[in-house]
């Protein structure tokens, strides 16, 4: 079961003041130059540097040169905001970040969240756990007897009786607080990875209890996971957390009670944004080494390195997906991989026969063999800025069809009409620049949009670019 | 005879330029045929006009659109919108009732009762929707000759 991104709310980075872009799983992103297109391929791009990678020193900014120049006119004051909503297996996660400039840039505030069920917030160095009160109320009234047994089943010898379970669920009513002992400039709530998040506050391994199943509360089956943190005060504090337990069953590892079904670093790390794409650049050798991260670069420069790991993982022919798109689209062409003498690594093409070196191989080629790499690498998030580029109408009508049938949430931008045309009203996103920042439209109504152009013979890109489908 | 065959998507395209040979090698179409084929603009896109109109020239054309489950007359109507009256004699509408994922179930004889015939597919034969060209060669045309919308498909193509 994989986290889709449902939304994302942006406060002050770029062109965003204050800006909310619900998305599909298919999203065509159109509007003029500067209205804020590319600010959002690079808003993913800051939360690839952001939360998916290990910085050191942590100033996610630096490709854009200073923090001025990613927030909201350049007014340094202003703290970054971000809020990503998930769906995982039909629960909303909500996981909320804000950023400021003080002498570096730091995480002033962070919350990982289930709506209904439970809350986790850090405010500089103090996290807070918040339980739905309701929930535990309800687990109190009807279930005490159950939890009761379970909870004597796992607790420490002292603590078996009746009015330390008591307390232990009042305990999980009111908010639980912890205080770092140290000042995290990173962000910390990237999971559920509770152990992960006590550790760092009480700067000790807490001692894990074994999940208790609540059943039936609520229509569902809960789950409180309770720790033991191991503090240098006199008494063992007790901390729990209550979740639906349809999401806690997820957990990998059943010994341990802590969840990774949204790990946003993994998450934010395996998105893969490409920025127009220079063919030159690509066409470039690569040494080996320059695909140890793994992933597809923003300006693509690693592909060849990672169509070439491709290659040999699927035992020396390219995926089926490339091969079955070359053939309809490039016949007669055949791909692999050469070295230069000093190793370096380029793409080999023969044209019925005929070898073309890299300066020689169409730009089309290689720009529909990134595209379907990038896919078949299944990102859970795929942006492409301008995907029309070098691509024939035809090729494009396919890209157009891998991209609506791949397994990624997907973002394309274009200023094409012949993208537009393509294309379902209800997959565009419209984006236009105001005095308040970019604002993100989709079409209220696109059956009563698909009427309307029909009657006046107009094609989709003809209504977009004189203003019929903003009606 | 010249025929052009829109289709739902690149897939479709894809697959239908290579089933049309396949029949004609077959000795399944009775009279000789060139054939084109093409993406549909969308099943109610404006541009399915311009598209019949830019193959005016051809004897026939034919849309082929999913239902996907939905009444096959109410697709049928969504694209009679876009035919331009001059053109209804020439134009011809195959719908399949889900998709056209339901040949290759008929073909391997997996049954499709309770979800998608390409969802079916994809658990069972790890399908994706790129793969569908490679059953032109494939499919069981003994099977399919037992289809509704096989055979219409053969009759529109063999009307001369």
């Amino acid at each position: 079961m994989k986290p889709i991104l449902e939304e994302i709310h942006v406060e002050n980075f770029k062109s965003f003041k204050n800006t909310t872009i619900r998305l599909n799983k298919f999203n065509v992103i159109v509007g003029p130059n500067a209205s804020g297109k590319s600010n959002l391929v690079d808003l993913f791009r800051f939360l690839k540097k952001a939360l998916g990678e290990q910085l050191d020193p942590y100033a996610p900014y630096l490709e854009w040169w200073s923090y001025k120049n990613i927030v909201w006119g350049g007014k340094e004051e202003l703290p970054i905001k971000i809020t990503l909503k998930f769906d995982v297996g039909g629960y909303k996660i909500i996981y909320y970040l804000a950023f400021a400039k003080e002498d570096v840039i730091r995480v002033l505030e962070e919350r990982l969240e289930i709506p209904e069920y439970t809350k986790i917030e850090r405010k500089g160095n103090l996290i807070t756990i918040i339980n739905n009160p309701k929930i535990i109320q309800k687990i109190k009234e009807k279930f005490f007897k159950q939890v009761s047994s379970m909870i004597k089943g796992v607790m420490p010898r002292s603590m078996k009786n009746e009015r330390n379970i008591h307390n232990i669920l009042d305990s999980l009513e009111t908010p639980q607080k912890l205080i770092t002992k140290r000042t995290i400039e990173k962000p910390l709530l990237l999971s559920f990875h509770l152990s992960y998040i006590f550790s760092i506050s009480e700067e000790l391994v807490p001692e894990i209890l074994l999940p208790i199943m609540v059943r039936g509360v609520l229509g569902e089956n809960l789950e409180i996971l309770l720790f033991k943190l191991l503090t240098r005060a006199k008494k063992p504090k007790m901390i729990g957390v209550v979740l639906p337990s349809a999401v806690s069953k997820m957990i990998k590892d059943q010994s341990l009670p802590w969840l990774d079904i949204l790990d946003v670093r993994r998450w934010c790390r395996s998105i893969i944004s490409l920025k127009p794409i220079s063919i030159d650049v690509v066409k470039t050798p690569r040494y080996m080494y320059e695909a140890s991260s793994g992933r597809l670069s923003d300006n693509a420069e690693n592909f060849i390195l990672m169509l070439n790991d491709l290659y040999r993982k699927n035992g020396g022919i390219l995926p089926e997906r490339l091969t079955l798109a070359l053939r309809e689209f490039f016949p007669g062409i055949q791909i692999g991989f050469d070295q230069t003498r000093d190793g370096k690594i380029f793409l080999k093409v023969y044209q019925y026969g005929y070898e073309l070196d890299p300066p020689c191989i169409p730009d089309g080629l290689y720009k529909i063999l990134i595209i379907l790499t990038a896919i078949e690498l299944k990102p859970p998030l795929l942006i492409i800025d301008e995907v029309e580029n070098s691509l024939h109408a035809k090729t494009l009508q396919y890209v157009i069809d891998e991209l609506k049938n791949s397994e990624s949430t997907v973002i394309i931008t274009t200023h094409s009409p012949v993208v537009v045309d393509m294309v379902d009203p209800q997959d565009l996103l419209m984006v236009e620049m105001t005095p308040e920042g970019s604002v993100f439209r989709r079409i209220g109504e696109p059956e009563e949009a698909k009427r309307r152009l029909r009657e006046l013979g107009i094609t989709h890109s003809e209504a977009w670019l004189n203003g019929q489908l903003e009606i | 005879m010249h025929v052009f065959i829109l289709c739902e998507d690149s897939y479709g395209s894809i697959f239908f330029k290579r089933f049309i040979k396949r029949l004609k090698n077959a000795g399944y179409l009775k009279i000789n045929l060139n054939f084109g084929t093409d993406r549909l603009a969308g099943i109610c896109n404006p541009k399915i006009e311009r598209q019949i109109k830019a193959n005016s020239h051809c004897n026939k054309i034919i849309l082929i659109a999913d239902a996907h489950g939905k009444s096959i007359n109410e697709i049928e109507s969504r694209l009679n919108l876009h035919i331009p009256e001059e053109f209804f004699n020439k134009v011809f509408k195959v719908v399949f009732p889900l998709e056209v994922e339901e040949w290759i179930c008929l073909s391997l004889n997996i049954t499709h009762l309770y979800d998608k015939p390409s969802k079916i597919l994809k658990h069972r034969i790890g399908y994706e929707k790129y793969k569908l060209q490679n059953f032109a060669d494939s499919l069981d045309l003994s099977r399919l000759e037992k289809d509704q919308i096989f055979t219409r498909l053969l009759q529109i193509l063999n009307d001369p």
